[in-house]
């Protein structure tokens, strides 16, 4: 049975604002990670995730720093220029993002 | 001759950043640049108002920086970048002169750049705003700015003219960056390699402390040592186009893969095609590696041809937001603080005739950022009811703050009720909204103060 994990457990993350759209670039702490994320980590995860919170989500891969930029449009209610959301830049979506629970990778279950 | 290579540090992020962290590099860091970012999206609109309603339309406090680090600089014969100008470069050029020769730096050769502000080019040309599909003269009088991104060309031009300060208004933030290596460097504008490699090192620079550890701690895993005091970042820039990112040794934060790493992916969309004025930035090229202590070569970077068109920043008035915060305590917290914002909302609705799903309302510690599955909301003894809305005049954002403010007395019990300040307040409001021009049709102009 596969355990489940958070991403903060093996990622970093930060995010930031252009208009009305925030993206957060997801991290592995370890390289060796960044296939599992591209597995487990996708658009309809996350989708399922943010729900209605956001319009539409593109992902696009940065293999050579283990890195998945996640790029969420209509998240910021129009932006932070007029936005009423407390978090109108959008800097806490990583954080929101990294409590995000999916599959942990084989080799930390092998590991317990 | 060219250089091989130059140092660059970073003066400021925002206008936030720790000002003796940047004395310290004016002082320690053996600079030739210290570059400046000081606007972003929402400051261009900020200062265009600001203008308008009579005010200065840059942020009068860059003075405090300017005296601080202009005798530095003068003394060690460092190049000040900073897009100190917003909505008004030549003001803040002027201003910036005059502290100059209060400061016995008279000899100084101030450049400042104009035609970022493009409000009358987009009333002329009236091209299509990209989110709304209509043209820009839709917005009427309620358009109160317009401003293109300025690429690092006029900055070239400035350098080569003799500039010890040069002052832009809309700059790109890596521009400014990128814009001292090709001067220094004499890199062909057309050399999109070097230039995607010069943005990239620009980009990782311009948020200052976000490279050196800022909003990287995280209070568990990543630790960032002497954080009330971190360092900003120095670039040490090649003729290649590499770079060592870096700090002082001696000031607070980190440097490494992973806050490069973190900084990388700030505020970018596609990776492969971060459009920058100048060039085009392929990240996904980008290696980053640890050579030392607070050491991170960044190479590798791609880099492709100029778009043809400017992205242009409109400021168009929204008017106001009233932002409120009570905190109710004790059992049922949270079921209080719902109880309240019922009766805001029913109040808002019989007396002031205002439509109560336009208010907006959060509940902090419950799902004010996010509504988290775990948390027990019935279980917490204090709940912040976060109320926010839009209204079209002062007044009337003014009358909802005061429906809020009556909840101390009027509303449910548990209520706190602080000073004045802490209910909230009322802050007029521009939306930004987005257009494009051919790059041939914005000009820029290098003037000296």
């Amino acid at each position: 049975m596969t355990e489940r994990v958070k991403l903060r457990e093996l990622c970093h993350a930060r995010s930031g604002d252009k208009g009305d759209t925030v993206n957060v670039g997801l991290i592995v702490f370890d390289k060796r990670h960044y296939d599992w994320m591209r597995k487990h980590v996708t658009t309809d995860v996350v989708g399922i995730y943010l729900g209605n919170r956001v319009r539409l989500i593109e992902r696009y891969g940065l293999p050579n720093l283990g890195a998945l930029n996640f790029v969420l449009h209509g998240a910021l209610d129009g932006g932070a220029t007029r936005s009423l959301m407390l978090d109108a830049h959008g800097k806490g979506f990583s954080a929101i993002l990294l409590e995000l629970e999916v599959d942990e990778p084989a080799d930390l279950a092998d590991d317990a | 001759m060219p250089r091989e290579q130059i140092r660059i540090g970073t003066g400021s992020g925002f206008g936030n950043d720790y000002l003796e962290a940047a004395i310290d590099l004016a002082e320690r860091g053996s600079l030739d640049y210290l570059i400046f970012d000081w606007i972003a999206e929402r400051t261009v609109i900020d200062a265009s108002r600001r203008k308008l309603a009579g005010g200065a339309g840059y942020d009068p406090d860059m003075e405090t920086r300017v005296r601080a680090l202009l005798p530095r600089c003068a003394a060690t014969g460092t190049k000040i970048i900073a897009n100190w100008g917003a909505a008004d470069v030549e003001a803040a050029a002027l201003r910036i002169s005059s502290i100059a020769c209060d400061l016995g730096l008279a000899d100084l050769h101030i450049a400042y750049i104009l035609g970022s502000d493009a409000l009358q080019l987009v009333q002329e040309a009236d091209p299509v705003c990209e989110e709304t599909g209509a043209r820009v003269s839709a917005f009427s009088d309620l358009l109160i700015s317009a401003h293109a991104y300025q690429g690092a060309q006029p900055i070239v031009e400035a350098l080569m003219k003799g500039a010890d300060v040069v002052i832009s208004g809309r700059a790109g933030d890596s521009a400014q960056y990128l814009a001292a290596m090709i001067y220094e460097f004499d890199w062909p504008r057309t050399d999109w390699d070097r230039i995607g490699k010069g943005l990239a090192i620009g980009h990782l620079m311009e948020c200052g402390p976000q490279v050196t550890g800022g909003y990287f701690a995280d209070a568990e895993r990543n630790e960032v040592p002497d954080l009330y005091r971190v360092g900003l970042p120095i670039a040490e820039s090649g003729a290649t186009g590499d770079a060592i990112i870096t700090k002082l040794p001696g000031s607070g934060g980190v440097v490494s893969e992973r806050t490069c790493a973190a900084q990388l992916v700030y505020e970018i969309l596609d990776p492969s095609h971060y459009v920058h004025n100048d060039g085009v930035v392929d990240f996904t090229r980008t290696i980053l590696r640890q050579v030392g202590p607070d050491r991170v070569v960044i190479s590798g970077t791609g880099g492709g041809p100029a778009p043809d068109k400017v992205k242009i920043l409109l400021g168009v008035r929204e008017g106001f937001a009233a932002v409120t915060l009570t905190v109710y305590a004790g059992a049922h917290a949270y079921k209080k603080a719902q109880l309240a914002a019922d009766v805001v909302r029913r109040r808002m609705e019989s007396v002031f005739e205002c439509d109560p799903s336009a208010l907006r309302v959060d509940y902090v510690g419950v799902n004010s950022v996010f509504p988290w599955d775990d948390i027990g909301p019935s279980t917490l003894k204090e709940v912040g009811l976060r109320i926010a809305g839009r209204f079209e005049t002062r007044s009337e954002a003014a009358e909802f703050v005061a429906v809020v403010e009556a909840l101390s007395s009027a509303g449910p019990t548990g209520v706190t009720h602080g000073r004045d300040l802490s209910v909230g307040g009322v802050e007029e409001i521009g939306g930004l909204r987005t257009t494009f021009l051919p790059q041939e049709s914005v000009g820029f102009e290098v003037l000296f103060a």
